[in-house]
């Protein structure tokens, strides 16, 4: 600790000339921090000049019995870790091996792109249903869960327009509606004849891969008459458009096939942004189309709801984990078997959707101050909830959406609807009031709980709070 | 029985009927009128308010106001058997605690919490009323913590009025026989650098004066003052580490401002001879066991011979 010069602390103490001392209940209260900024600095100022109260001020905080081990620590050389250079370098660590942890974890997904890439471009030559059949649909739903981007970012207004403009051209397109078409369209257009025929090719042979994977048996049986045909598009439309019957017969059959399941194309973009769950499953086996159908629904419901957080581009850690919890689903569904039924899928894509709702349920605490707060981003952030002036809580309970918060002389607060109401509870038994302070709240659920108090009291409902005895 | 303390008073309070109704049932059942009640609450008012506040800076007190032990405070002061008895069972204990605590000593200790005991049911007597300690509590902080403060006035003061009165047989037995007194070294300072040091001191949030003196003055611990002040030690540590480099600069500043030269003002503040002899104090405690005298002087030699030594240093 860097010493003053002396001059300092001798006109520190010549400059001690303390008017009247506070009373005892300032005191007291100064010590519990309940004095107001004003009031607080008066004491403060007073106890800058007058040794006699520091010393009863510092007597006092050391009865309260809860730090004198601590006192007695020889505190007056900071220990290491307040050495500027090592807290720093401690931060600096963390970084490091945070810094580390992504890095690694983004060098772990290309590994396989180039990979996925160049085996897929080959269809360029021969045709996609060759590698289709030749490959084992594992290996491919890997690939493409690599492959395909998460999104498909237009690159500016002036894209958008001019997708929504393709979009409704029905000949322009073939009849595709789908993002993917309107994308080719906007990079042909952007790039002219330097647009990579490759990365066209890519692209087909993924749609293509796409419908084997969720329908490999009906795209097997039309592979032959298929094979030397560029790669059909999917295209979600259930009725041809007059351009689709330009193609031959047997290729608008495969698309009208292909059609009935193009939105499953939405579900292997969720996979792809967890390629790591993807690898994990052994074999994709042909899903029963209802069944495919089903999810897809569910799917595209819950992607509707997250489709703003994923469009803004940079993915947070919490956008991250929530995308991994949604690939383990999506990779669970797309490993389930043949005989998997509807009803499981809906099943699982339920309990998808309730785990969405638990973790944006406000997380409940007590600030030091004796101040009720909430967070609605998992801890994050945390807000204070205004619930009364001057009342110190001391006691919290939440079970779901019904909380109860318990403070000072007998202020016990309840919420049913996860705090948008509240609702002042006074206790009474027998014609006394709850006047001490609630020192625990228990509930069990809704209906059963417990209050005590201070006074060793315990007053105990079993109604939600209607009605109270004391033990 | 008496009624110290609860006689009605109009005041403050006259406007806020439907506050002090709700206040009042949550005071508890301890003998104390609804009438008395509300007399407490203008007498406090009165006593923390200014004339002229509003109904709701009022309000706003008595919401802050611990009522059930401000009333249950009154009531024993007023005699009430029933808040008697509350108040024994629920600080009985916590008094001799806190004693021991303060005293360290359990003898001192008992002595100190039948002291403070007595004050509070009221052995002394005004005007032919019996005067309780309790009827001083006001509920702006928890009874506990005001019965640890008023015990540990009751301790410093007693301490205070001990040391005044030690004896010549202590002071052997401390060592310090026929001790002379002990002058600081009579160093004219320069009346700039007082003024410069207490221009800047006032300048001084009274936050930070305080840990300046808790710290330098009383030689309390980092983890004491952050105690008091309910913040972590580290920050106590951070503020005088950056109070003591800003100190500096500031005075040094204040003294080129007052036309001295950069290097007379260094020079100013770094030749005191008092520095010198708390940095040998440092020293002989680095260099040897516990001085069997404490605190006695070393011999100081004229600061401008180059690096700081002294008569008793190699």
């Amino acid at each position: 600790m860097e010493q003053v010069p002396k001059i300092v602390q001798q006109r520190l103490r010549s400059a001690a000339r303390p008017g009247a001392h506070p009373d005892a209940n300032m005191l007291s209260a100064f010590s519990e921090k309940l004095l107001g900024e004003g009031d607080r600095t008066q004491v403060l100022g007073h106890l800058a000049e007058c040794a006699v109260c520091r010393e009863t001020v510092a007597l006092a905080n050391a009865a309260k019995g809860e730090a004198p081990e601590a006192s007695a620590v020889p505190a007056a050389r900071p220990g290491w870790l307040t050495w500027p250079a090592l807290r720093w370098g401690a931060l600096a660590a963390c970084v490091v091996v945070v810094g580390t942890a992504v890095t690694l974890h983004y060098e772990w997904r290309p590994e396989e792109r180039p990979h996925a890439a160049a085996e897929i471009s080959a269809p360029a030559a021969s045709p996609p249903t060759v590698l289709l059949e030749s490959r084992d649909a594992g290996e491919l739903h890997e690939k493409l869960a690599a492959k395909i981007p998460p999104t498909l970012p237009y690159q500016s207004e002036r894209d958008r327009a001019m997708a929504g403009k393709l979009a409704r051209e029905p000949g322009a397109t073939n009849g595709r509606t789908d993002d993917y078409a309107v994308m080719d369209r906007l990079q042909a257009g952007r790039a002219g004849a330097n647009a990579p025929a490759a990365d066209q090719v890519t692209r087909n042979a993924l749609a293509n891969s796409i419908s084997v994977t969720a329908g490999a048996a009906n795209v097997r049986q039309k592979a032959g008459g298929a094979a030397s045909a560029p790669a059909p598009v999917p295209s979600p439309a259930p009725v041809s458009p007059p351009g689709a019957k330009t193609a031959g017969a047997e290729e608008a059959k495969q698309r009208d096939d292909v059609s009935k399941v193009g939105p499953v194309t939405e579900t292997v973009t969720v996979e792809a942004e967890a390629p790591q769950m993807a690898t994990e499953s052994p074999s994709v086996k042909p899903v029963d189309k209802s069944a495919v159908n089903k999810s897809v629904k569910d799917k595209e419901a819950n992607q509707a709801q997250k489709a703003p957080a994923r469009m803004v581009g940079g993915m947070g850690l919490a956008d991250r984990k929530a995308d991994m919890a949604r690939a383990e689903t999506t990779t669970a569904e797309t490993t389930t078997p043949l005989t998997t039924t509807a009803e499981t899928v809906s099943v699982q894509s339920k309990k998808s959707m309730s785990r969405a709702g638990a973790s944006a349920a406000p997380r409940w605490t007590l600030s030091p101050e004796g101040g009720l707060q909430r967070s609605i981003d998992s801890g994050r952030t945390w807000q204070t909830v205004p619930l009364a002036q001057g009342v110190v809580f001391r006691a919290l309970a939440a079970n779901d959406a019904d909380i109860w918060a318990g403070g000072n002389a007998g202020v016990l607060y309840h919420s049913s609807d996860a705090g948008q109401h509240w609702t002042q509870i006074t206790p009474r038994a027998g014609g006394r009031l709850l006047a001490g302070d609630i020192i625990a709240v228990e509930f069990a659920d809704p209906q059963h709980g417990k209050v005590t108090t201070s006074n060793h009291e315990s007053w105990i409902t079993s109604d939600g709070g209607q009605s109270w005895r004391v033990e | 029985m008496t009624n110290h303390g609860v006689q009605p008073i109009a005041g403050p309070a006259a406007g806020l009927e439907s506050v002090m109704t709700e206040l009042f049932q949550k005071s508890g059942d301890f003998g104390l009128s609804r009438e008395q009640f509300g007399a407490i609450l203008n007498e406090i008012a009165t006593k923390y308010l200014p004339t002229d506040a509003s109904p709701r800076e009022t309000a706003e007190l008595f919401a802050s106001l611990r009522v059930e032990e401000l009333a249950l405070a009154r009531a024993c002061a007023a005699g009430q058997e029933r808040a008697w008895e509350v108040f024994m069972a629920r600080y009985r204990e916590k008094l001799y605690d806190i004693a021991g605590y303060i005293a360290r000593e359990n003898s001192a200790a008992r002595e100190l919490a039948d002291s403070l005991y007595a004050d509070l049911y009221g052995t002394t007597t005004r005007e032919g009323q019996r005067v309780s300690k309790l009827s001083s509590y006001t509920g702006r902080g928890s009874l506990e913590g005001w019965l640890r403060t008023v015990m540990a006035q009751e301790f410093v003061n007693r301490y205070r009025r001990q040391r005044r009165l030690v004896s010549l047989d202590e002071e052997n037995e401390d060592g310090a026989q026929f001790a002379a007194a002990d002058p600081e070294p009579t160093v004219a300072v320069d009346p700039r650098v007082e003024t410069a040091t207490d221009e800047v001191l006032s300048s001084l949030p009274p936050e930070e004066r305080f840990i300046l003196a808790s710290y330098y003055l009383d030689g309390r611990k980092l983890a004491e003052i952050a105690g008091i002040l309910a913040v972590h030690e580290s920050t106590i540590s951070r503020k005088l580490d950056k109070l003591a480099k800003s100190l500096r600069k500031q005075i040094l500043t204040s003294l080129v401002k007052k036309g001295m030269s950069r290097r007379q003002a260094e020079e100013a503040l770094q030749v005191d001879v008092r520095d010198l002899s708390v940095n040998i104090r440092e020293r002989m405690a680095q260099e040897s066991s516990p001085a069997a005298f404490p605190d006695k002087k070393p011999e100081v030699r004229a600061p401008d011979s180059g690096p700081r030594t002294s008569g008793l240093g190699p």
